[in-house]
């Protein structure tokens, strides 16, 4: 129990500190979103210079003491309302990530469950049989592909498969005639659009829970308990999954949980790339406009979601690892 | 032991939903491709007009507000100004409005159109725009060009529409006239124009929304309009853009009939993938200029500014930075040849300076400059001249524009650094007068007073370290005041263009900043579908798929059979 309570302390700690420096950070740029829209608009042709002007009485940009306007910003927080978003005006800040949010939390969420699984699984395979053909293939294999920048590979697999071989589409999450809904056309056209992303993802990815899962199963293979479960007779698979792969599992299950909660800010190379209208892509947006609100309130759950996914993380940690739990009551 | 289990089965069952995936995944991709076909064959409906510029990154918000700074771009296609301005050549065609007069010079009077109808079936008239502009008087928020700093009142009388100034200022006509109408009806009751959701727009002009969803719009034919005779395409689909890649994918490959985008090398990437129909068109539309600090030495000295301008290769900037896609800009400040009908002819190469390396170096030594030993040209202090240029991060075309502007003068022996800071920076550098040298963009009005006004006009020129907007190099030279305010007055083109004349005169002698090259706008189109697209033959409008140029080309498009 006090183990518990302690993590939640160190949570609540962690999720002040992070809105306050949410708060801080965006002010400390240079400029401000009227300017930042007038970058976009110059890029199309002339513009009248009194538009500034207009556009900052129609943000109405924050006024008043930064004390004033962080602890209107805390109190925002509490309730639930983040402000209005710059690059998407008049929209509210959560309406436009509750649009994103599904997109990425399914796409780069299954995918990421998926690699992991199947890297890890990979990754006990291989250093069982360490040295061996596979192994040997996989280490080299897949250290080359987690080496690859994500919109290198999404670019190519674009230019290969979707514009020359057309096989697949350009980029989007949907086809643009069908309207949101769940029906059979809809999610066809979801999934054969999230293909090519998914790939992307999974390429990149999967080499780092492989080599990661198979070093540190290399590691314990060399402790003494193995040795006597195989002196004691037992199945080499018992070995492999009960004994070895289990402890193995710890530092993994502390990544897992790190990258389920980034997840959430969705993967922002990939999704930029392949105009996937998932949270990556409305970071990278939010970024180029310094739209302050929705960015905020972006970090602010990313932060919050790889808090919590460290807290759970650490619970998980604490019933695999007696040690964890017993550490902390001494 | 139990422990043990429950992770193992948690490990079991996500292995199998990752299984589930892949065979979904896969059996998916089969019937995905009938999905894709039949959206490719909705697309190539013949009265279909594909259209690749509205930018949803990532996706559309369902909002046509035309006050509102994120609406959709289809917005513009909705609504309706008074007049058409060709903003090529400053041409005006009469649109809501039939025609205008000048009643002196501090009172325009302009007939409204009649028969005219908001698309939900109520009768326009003169007092939607007299309210449309009294509505931007009570919202100085929209007011977005300024006109009420400029206009007493407005008032609508029969169905004429009366606009009285505060003091004369006829170029302010151009801003008037392309001023969006909106219905009284409609807007007389909404109280928060800039954040109001619009997802029905009513307005006058060729097309209504159709189908909406946060990856593709569609706007249809409004068949109430008032030239609805003219508008021969049924449909206008707006795609998300997506990044500028995968854009000119999308292009190439024939899915969009109209586009704006920046493409390299647009001969090989673009026409020849359908040489028949595939057409790009760039116009200029602005002046990209290099600015320099006149506040400063020694920018202060015109003969310095002199020799830079003909030290500059303004031919090798346009066909290297920008593909050779651009020509090269006129000291006159003019787009040319759209604005030919302004230029003083007197002007030797309408007004272009040509690369002199020469005669840069005499100018140079004629002024007293002297070189030191190592070649470097020394100020009048004796210590060598070194200045940093400025452009914004990740503007690639105009960064390789400033380093080739960085070698040319080193051969005159001026040290150039070129800085790229974030746009925001860059801008409050400009604002402030911080600078010794930077990109600036200038011109592409309708009538080139307003360039020439936001350009040079002393009353702009702050002292460095206060803000301004306009006149940022800080030109001072009260001449040019003096013919600002005789064009202020003047209703007569021949007036008028006495004062540009004189105006062009001072801009090639004095050199308030060097001229560059002409902007572009970007435009590629298909004619595939349609024929009857603008072009450097027939330029009735600007070819953007922006802005008030569609409600023009859409009247003139023609199906291809």
């Amino acid at each position: 129990m006090r183990f518990i309570l302690r993590k939640l302390g160190f949570l609540v700690l962690t999720v002040w500190v992070a809105i306050t420096l949410n708060f801080i950070i965006p002010r400390l740029m240079p400029g401000n979103p009227a300017e930042a829209m007038m970058a976009k608009y110059a890029q199309q042709g002339p513009v009248p210079p009194q538009q500034e002007k207009a556009l900052e009485l129609m943000l109405g940009l924050p006024t008043g003491s930064l004390w004033q306007q962080y602890w209107g910003y805390v109190v925002n927080i509490i309730h639930g309302n983040f402000g209005v978003s710059y690059s998407f005006f008049p929209e509210s800040v959560l309406s436009v990530i509750l649009q994103a949010m599904p997109w990425t939390l399914t796409l780069v969420g299954l995918v990421t469950i998926l690699q992991f699984v199947v890297g890890t699984l990979l990754g006990v395979y291989a250093a069982w049989h360490r040295g061996k053909k596979f192994d040997s293939i996989a280490t080299v294999l897949f250290s080359f592909t987690s080496a690859f920048p994500y919109f290198w590979i999404a670019l190519a697999l674009i230019y290969f498969l979707a514009f020359i071989a057309h096989w697949f589409p350009i980029s989007g999450g949907y086809s643009g005639s069908l309207s949101p809904s769940l029906n059979l056309p809809f999610i066809e056209s979801v999934v054969y659009h999230s293909i090519l992303p998914a790939i992307t993802i999974f390429i990149t990815g999967i080499g780092g829970s492989l080599l990661g899962m198979r070093n540190n199963m290399i590691n314990t293979l060399g402790e003494d308990y193995i040795f006597l479960a195989r002196a004691e007779g037992l199945k080499s698979k018992t070995v492999a999954i009960r004994y070895a792969a289990r402890n193995a599992m710890l530092p993994i299950v502390t990544n897992f949980a790190m990258s389920l909660g980034l997840v959430v800010g969705g993967s922002l190379l990939m999704e930029t790339v392949f105009a996937y209208p998932g949270m990556g892509y409305l970071m990278s947006t939010a970024i180029s406009n310094q739209d302050y609100p929705l960015l905020q309130t972006l970090f602010l759950f990313i932060t919050i979601s790889v808090l919590l996914a460290n807290f759970a993380a650490d619970m998980v940690t604490g019933i695999l690892d007696p040690r964890v739990r017993k550490g902390a009551a001494r | 032991m139990k422990r043990y289990q429950v992770v193992g089965s948690l490990i079991a069952t996500l292995g199998f939903a990752g299984l589930a995936t892949v065979t979904t995944t896969f059996g998916a991709a089969n019937s995905g491709q009938k999905v894709s076909d039949g959206a490719r064959v909705a697309s190539n409906l013949n009265s279909t007009l594909v259209v690749g510029v509205d930018n949803g990154s990532p996706t559309f918000t369902d909002n046509f507000n035309p006050y509102a700074p994120g609406n959709r771009t289809g917005t513009s296609y909705i609504y309706e100004p008074l007049f058409f301005v060709n903003n090529l050549n400053g041409k005006v065609t009469p649109w809501l409005a039939t025609s205008y007069a000048w009643q002196g010079n501090k009172k325009l009077v302009v007939s409204i159109r009649k028969g005219v109808k908001w698309n939900d079936g109520k009768p326009f008239s003169a007092k939607d725009v007299a309210f449309t502009f009294n509505y931007l008087r009570k919202n100085p928020s929209l007011d977005a060009q300024g006109l009420w700093q400029v206009l007493s009142h407005v008032t609508a009388i029969g169905n004429k529409v009366e606009f009285t100034f505060k003091s004369s200022n006829v170029p302010t006509f151009y801003a008037i006239v392309s001023t969006l109408i909106v219905p009284e009806h409609i807007w007389a009751s909404i109280s928060n124009p800039a954040t109001k959701i619009i997802t029905d727009p009513i307005g006058t002009g060729p097309y209504v929304v159709g189908n909406f969803t946060p990856e593709q719009y569609t706007l249809k034919k409004n068949p109430i309009y008032w030239q609805a005779n003219k508008v021969k395409v049924d449909n206008v689909e707006f795609p998300v853009l997506g990044n500028n890649q995968t854009a000119a994918l999308k292009l190439s490959s024939g899915q969009w009939d109209w586009a704006t985008l920046f493409i390299p090398n647009i001969k090989k990437t673009y026409v020849a993938q359908d040489p028949a129909n595939n057409k790009y068109w760039f116009p200029g539309g602005g002046i990209a200029s290099l600015a320099l600090n006149l506040k400063k030495a020694p920018f202060n000295n015109i003969a310095f500014r002199q020799a830079l301008a003909y030290a500059i290769n303004k031919q090798q900037i346009a066909q290297q930075a920008e593909d050779g896609y651009v020509s090269v800009g006129s000291q006159a400040g003019l787009i040319l040849p759209g604005q030919m009908q302004w230029l003083n002819h007197s002007l030797p190469n309408h007004g272009i300076y040509p690369y002199n390396l020469a005669k840069a170096k005499q100018i140079l030594a004629k002024a007293g400059y002297k070189t030191n030993s190592q070649g470097k040209l020394l100020d009048k202090a004796g210590k060598p001249i070194s200045f940093t240029i400025q452009v914004p991060t990740g503007w690639s075309d105009t960064i390789q524009t400033m380093q080739i502007i960085q070698s040319n003068l080193s051969k005159l022996g001026i040290d150039v650094q070129v800085t790229t800071p974030q746009y925001a920076s860059y801008s409050q550098n400009m604002n402030t007068g911080q600078f010794d040298a930077s990109l600036m963009f200038y011109g592409g009005t309708a009538s080139p007073y307003t360039s020439y006004n936001t350009l040079l006009n002393s009353e702009y020129a702050t002292p460095i370290g206060q803000n301004t907007t306009t006149n940022q190099e800080r030109f001072t030279n009260s001449h040019i005041d003096q013919l600002l305010n005789n064009w202020r007055q003047a209703t007569s083109l021949v007036a008028q263009r006495k004062d540009a004349y004189q105006i062009e005169a001072v801009m090639y002698n004095q050199i308030p900043v060097i001229s560059l090259d002409q902007a572009a706008t970007w435009s590629e189109y298909s004619t595939k579908k349609f024929v009857g697209w603008p072009s450097a033959t027939n330029p009735y409008a600007s070819p953007s798929p922006w802005g008030q140029s569609p409600l023009m080309i859409l009247t003139h498009l023609v199906p291809r059979s």
